[in-house]
């Protein structure tokens, strides 16, 4: 089967599961218990603004016609509206999605620059102390509940020590505002300085606490993957030629060992927008996090709905890049039979 | 994550030989008796099960104060000698619940000070923000962690191994629609899941329970599939459905035992995770109500009074890492001695 038709497959493959999501998301914001309309308009509404705001919702027609004009508004891009912001749930999440997605990032890289090198000299030095040392760190870092170190970090580095901030972000490629005068090159570049100091002072906290995990559980594959790669008989033969431990860990082991850790670090995508919602609830960011928990507070359901749909579609879609990506990239993958 | 390679003999043996092994010698290398002595010889996999063992029967104690007893003192047999909720803590320590009068608040543990006094013996790891004894909430909030790592997980478990080996035994379309089901659920992130579940059902403790056990379907179900494919194509299982056995009977006896194996390990660290989005969940405020104590509540309540007695977070903090460090490692010990080939 070549690249195209397998590309064609897995996409269609997705529509199911895309319908599963939207089945689900709709049947349990079907089943969230209060009347919506109540929370919109107060305690005690005229019969009339019911009516009005019922029609408007299409809360009055049966539960298939609703299904119908939710998938129907999907297929154009249409999420619904937010019964507490009364704005597009689309909006909402555009205007959600940058700290959420700033936090991922910084988290994730801050991940995989630590966890990378601790797993590979954890497998180097096996059984020697800095081996120890790593695998407690890893330990500890899977088995922490994320807010907590969120929490003591906060208690030592802004309230003892002060040097960053635990309040919200500050988005670096948002730029400075409109403060500085046009033309005066030296006052903006002071003001881009500034913007980055401060957004490099709201992200290390956040960017830690979530990071932590994902740290520990890279740490922790990278380490087991490398000893499996270094056991194989490839490298004992290249061992047996008298090259050098440093050649062998760099050319022939680290790559071949690096599938493993990729699709962990694919997995660990989901996980982390978990974390993300405590995090962004401890460090009182405006993130996608935040709105789901309050949407949630608010029984705000097209949200609930809204968000949930839209990280389902992320991951689907992530699910299938990676697949092509593999098929490109590892020729033993064969883009055949489905597993 | 569970890391068991696909193609694998030993492990099938492994489970399977506690009912069928015949020949001694191979009772010897394999079976639930050589497993549970290979990990008796790995001393963290010890510690991680004394953990373990310590924290269910802490939790254990706990529920039988509060839940057994609050249910005999509905019968007037019991209530007429003194049977009542927290029984024995009111007795023979101090209720985890009651507001004490008199009672100093926020006090830091024994040998510390703090701007409220000075701590004592009779509170050793300080008061939380009500003038309660940390201690004796630490003890009985191990009841609803524990409770919900066990039952949570259950229910992952039975369900997932139920369509893990009903999807991987009969393949084709029931596969298929299993499984995209099973994607279905995996494509919502765990904790967003979880939300919207509750959000749906109700914000109570039970619903948590069952939110993280639906969710974590789809990992037992991908994970007993894969076992279960290679598992279906054994002679035994071939002879079996020559002699006519029921498919039930064959998925039931045959093949899910046979397949088993991961499914523990991955049980083990499924509690540990169930433990920590639990507390995570009772964060947020979703989950087990005041003023039954539960670490996670002790948590989110402290986080209000961190500069004043730091310890009323350190100490549930602990608790929970504690807990489910017992359960990492133990469940690394179990995947070691079932597979001494991933053995690293």
């Amino acid at each position: 089967m070549g690249i195209y038709r397998y590309t064609i497959r897995r996409l269609l493959q997705a529509i199911p599961v895309l319908l599963g999501i939207i089945t689900i998301t709709f049947l349990l914001s079907d089943a969230i218990p209060g009347d919506p309309v109540q929370i919109m308009l107060g305690p005690s509404p005229s019969q009339a603004q019911i009516e009005a705001i019922r029609a408007k919702y299409g809360l009055n027609q049966p539960l298939y016609v609703r299904y119908g004009n939710y998938v129907w508004g999907l297929l154009h891009g249409d999420l619904g509206e937010s019964l507490y912001y009364q704005v597009p749930v689309l909006l909402k999440i555009k205007q959600r999605l940058p700290a959420t997605l700033l936090l991922l990032i910084s988290s994730f890289a801050f991940a995989i620059v630590t966890a990378i090198p601790l797993g590979v000299i954890s497998a180097k030095r096996r059984n020697k102390p800095t081996d120890h040392i790593s695998r407690v760190i890893a330990l500890v870092g899977v088995s922490t509940p994320s807010f907590w170190i969120g929490l003591m970090m906060i208690l030592i580095f802004v309230y003892h020590l002060g040097w960053f901030e635990s309040t919200g972000l500050v988005i670096p490629w948002e730029g400075p505002g409109p403060l500085i005068a046009p033309g005066n090159q030296a006052a903006a570049l002071g003001a881009w300085t500034d913007h980055l100091v401060e957004s490099a002072r709201h992200l290390l906290l956040p960017t830690l606490s979530l990071g932590t995990l994902q740290m520990a559980a890279i740490t922790r594959i990278e380490r087991s993957s490398m000893l499996e790669v270094l056991s194989e008989d490839y490298v004992q033969l290249a061992r047996a030629y008298g090259v050098s431990e440093r050649t062998i860990l760099r050319k022939h082991a680290f790559r071949n060992a690096q599938l493993p850790v990729i699709t962990l670090i694919g997995l660990q995508i989901t996980a982390a927008i978990g974390g993300a919602v405590l995090t962004e609830t401890v460090f009182a960011i405006n993130g996608m996090g935040t709105l789901i928990v309050n949407s949630i507070y608010r029984q705000d359901f097209p949200t609930i709905m809204g968000t949930t749909f839209f990280y389902g579609l992320v991951f689907v879609i992530g699910v299938i890049v990676t697949d092509i990506s593999y098929a490109y990239v590892d020729p033993r993958v064969t883009y055949g039979e489905a597993e | 994550m569970a890391t068991q390679s696909e193609s694998d003999d030993f492990l099938s043996e492994g489970s399977s030989s506690a009912q069928e092994a015949e020949e001694p010698e191979i009772e010897a290398r394999v079976g639930w008796r050589y497993t549970l002595s290979q990990v008796k010889r790995d001393a963290t996999a010890m510690a991680g099960l004394f953990v373990v063992g310590l924290m269910t029967l802490m939790a254990t104690f706990s529920f039988v104060d509060a839940e057994l007893f609050a249910f005999l003192a509905q019968f007037e047999t019991f209530a007429s000698v003194g049977v009542e909720k927290y029984w024995f803590a009111k007795h023979f320590w101090v209720s985890p619940i009651a507001e004490p009068q008199g009672s100093i608040q926020l006090l830091p543990p024994v040998g510390m000070e703090n701007q409220f006094g000075a701590g004592t013996w009779a509170h050793p790891l300080g008061t939380d923000d009500r003038g309660r004894d940390i201690l004796v909430r630490l003890v009985y909030g191990s009841r609803i962690a524990i409770e919900v790592g066990y039952i949570s997980t259950a229910i992952g478990l039975v369900g997932g191994v139920l369509v893990g080996a009903i999807a991987g035994y009969y393949g084709g379309w029931t596969d298929d629609v299993l499984m995209r089901a099973a994607e279905t659920l995996y494509a919502i992130p765990f904790l967003v899941l979880v939300l919207a579940f509750m959000a749906a059902f109700g914000r109570s403790l039970m619903f948590a329970m069952i939110g993280v056990g639906v969710a974590s379907i789809p990992t037992f179900a991908r994970l007993i599939r894969s076992r279960v494919v290679s598992v279906r194509e054994e002679d035994y299982v071939e002879a079996a459905e020559a002699a006519g056995v029921r498919d039930r009977n064959i998925i039931l006896r045959h093949v899910i035992p046979n397949s088993f194996a991961p499914v523990l390990v991955q049980g083990t660290l499924q509690v540990g995770y169930s433990i920590l989005i639990v507390a995570g969940l009772s964060f947020l405020g979703f989950g087990v109500q005041p003023p039954t104590p539960s670490w996670g509540q002790m948590l989110s309540t402290s986080k209000d009074y961190m500069l004043q007695n730091v310890w009323f977070s350190i100490w549930p903090g602990l608790a929970i890492l504690i807990t489910v460090v017992g359960f990492n490692v133990f469940g690394d010990g179990l995947r070691d001695a079932l597979d001494p080939r991933l053995k690293n």
